[in-house]
């Protein structure tokens, strides 16, 4: 399960604004911006995440009642954001095929054989990121960044555990390709 | 065997303990193995590192404009009288079945077919709260078009906030929720319209679903009308 946000709301906040109150929600998204646009920019890449942040808060304002304080509110901000923006790929027609196991362009630029090296810490990840489907990227975003288990993943994206995890590997297994041909490309450069 | 396939499942600790077994000890045989373990454990720590980004800019009055255009689908305190009304079991079957009326044809649109029809022929739609004072806020006229239906929904949506205090909390709940699932379906519409602008269905559920909400709110502001019941 995700951990909690590390921006805290004042309960207060949460309940004025589930009673309409505009100033308290402002607040509540200054609280929580930043994790939201991150999760948007990395699921859905950078040129979509202002929109799909705008509509996580539009439809947080309008699920505010429905908030019972049965899980912390960041918990429950963030589940809601995964599902606006899931919900965001389904309406494009770009979700459900892809999240089924047809990944295997993700593993095009794979070569062969890969040398025994480590990365950079300051590798291009994001960048890497972008490049892998959106399916596998939800999977590799919710799992390996957000800290969902293959049980919740299989549920918010509507596959089975089994897909979730061959979609991990596959967006691993190309993450790993991808940065290693950008590392041994920089280092010729440098040759 | 082929142990690169299960390498993200060890690194997971999902394999079973006979199987964790089995793959150390390949991992104890396999350079090559060891060295895609080593980079898929560097994969996964440069994500978890992958540091978080302020937004390039403010993003709330974009928002705060959404949200206050909603009117009726916004969270506002109910104010308790004596008076209730509550929603009939058939007529809450009739709002469910809207939401599946709705859902379906969201979903068709997502499947991203297109089917040839005819587009219906879009009569004005009269959206009258019948019974309400002032006068002069009685009839809204929509003929579909964008303006004028946003006008016509802002007209009723302020009529039934207004007046919502003489619903049941329960109603207005239905009432809201209904509303939300139109909304989304009609955004949803506008997106795949956005790139199919010539979808004679996409056209035809989109005015559906305008016509289903102006007739949702009319129903409503009937019922929150002094006279409704």
């Amino acid at each position: 399960m995700p951990l909690p946000p590390s921006n805290q709301v004042p309960v207060d906040d949460v309940a004025r604004a589930a009673q309409g109150d505009t100033s308290a929600f402002e607040r509540v998204y200054s609280a929580h911006l930043g994790r939201v646009h991150n999760l948007a920019r990395r699921m859905a890449g950078p040129d979509a995440a202002d929109e799909l942040t705008q509509d996580v808060f539009v439809r947080v304002w309008q699920k505010l009642q429905t908030f019972r304080g049965e899980s912390s509110f960041g918990t429950w901000l963030h589940r809601l954001a995964v599902n606006v923006i899931i919900e965001r790929f389904r309406t494009l027609g770009t979700a459900r095929d892809r999240f089924l196991p047809d990944g295997d362009t993700v593993l095009e630029r794979m070569p062969g054989s890969l040398p025994a090296r480590g990365y950079d810490a300051g590798m291009d990840i994001e960048g890497a990121m972008k490049r892998l489907p959106p399916g596998a990227r939800a999977v590799f975003v919710l799992h390996d960044i957000e800290g969902y288990r293959h049980e919740e993943i299989g549920q918010l994206l509507g596959v089975s555990i089994g897909t979730s995890k061959s979609q991990l590997h596959r967006a691993r297994m190309s993450l790993r390709a991808h940065l290693t041909a950008r590392k041994e490309r920089r280092e010729h450069a440098l040759d | 065997m082929h142990w690169t396939e299960r390498l993200s499942d060890y690194q997971d600790r999902e394999l079973t303990p006979a199987e964790h077994a089995a793959c150390e000890a390949h991992l104890a045989l396999c350079q090559e193995c060891r060295d895609v373990l080593a980079e898929l454990l560097s994969v996964t720590s440069a994500a978890r590192a992958d540091v978080d980004r302020d937004p390039p800019h403010d993003l709330w009055p974009g928002i705060l404009s959404q949200i206050q255009g909603q009117g009726l689908t916004r969270a506002i305190p109910f104010r308790h009288t004596p008076r209730t009304i509550s929603f009939s079991l058939p007529q809450l079957a009739l709002a469910a079945s809207l939401l599946i009326a709705v859902s379906a044809g969201v979903s068709f649109v997502a499947a991203g077919r297109s089917i040839a029809r005819p587009a219906p022929q879009e009569d004005p739609i009269q959206a009258v709260a019948e019974t309400l004072t002032p006068p002069a806020a009685g009839v809204v006229r929509a003929n579909f078009a964008d303006a004028q239906f946003d006008q016509a929904v802002v007209d009723l949506e302020k009529i039934l906030l207004d007046q919502r205090a003489e619903l049941d909390p329960r109603t207005v709940m239905v009432i809201e929720r209904n509303l939300t699932v139109i909304d989304d379906a009609m955004r949803q519409a506008r997106a795949a319209l956005d790139a199919d602008p010539g979808n004679t269905f996409l056209n035809s559920h989109l005015a559906d679903a305008r016509r289903r909400k102006l007739d949702l709110l009319r129903r409503a502001t009937t019922l929150a009308s002094p006279s409704g019941d």
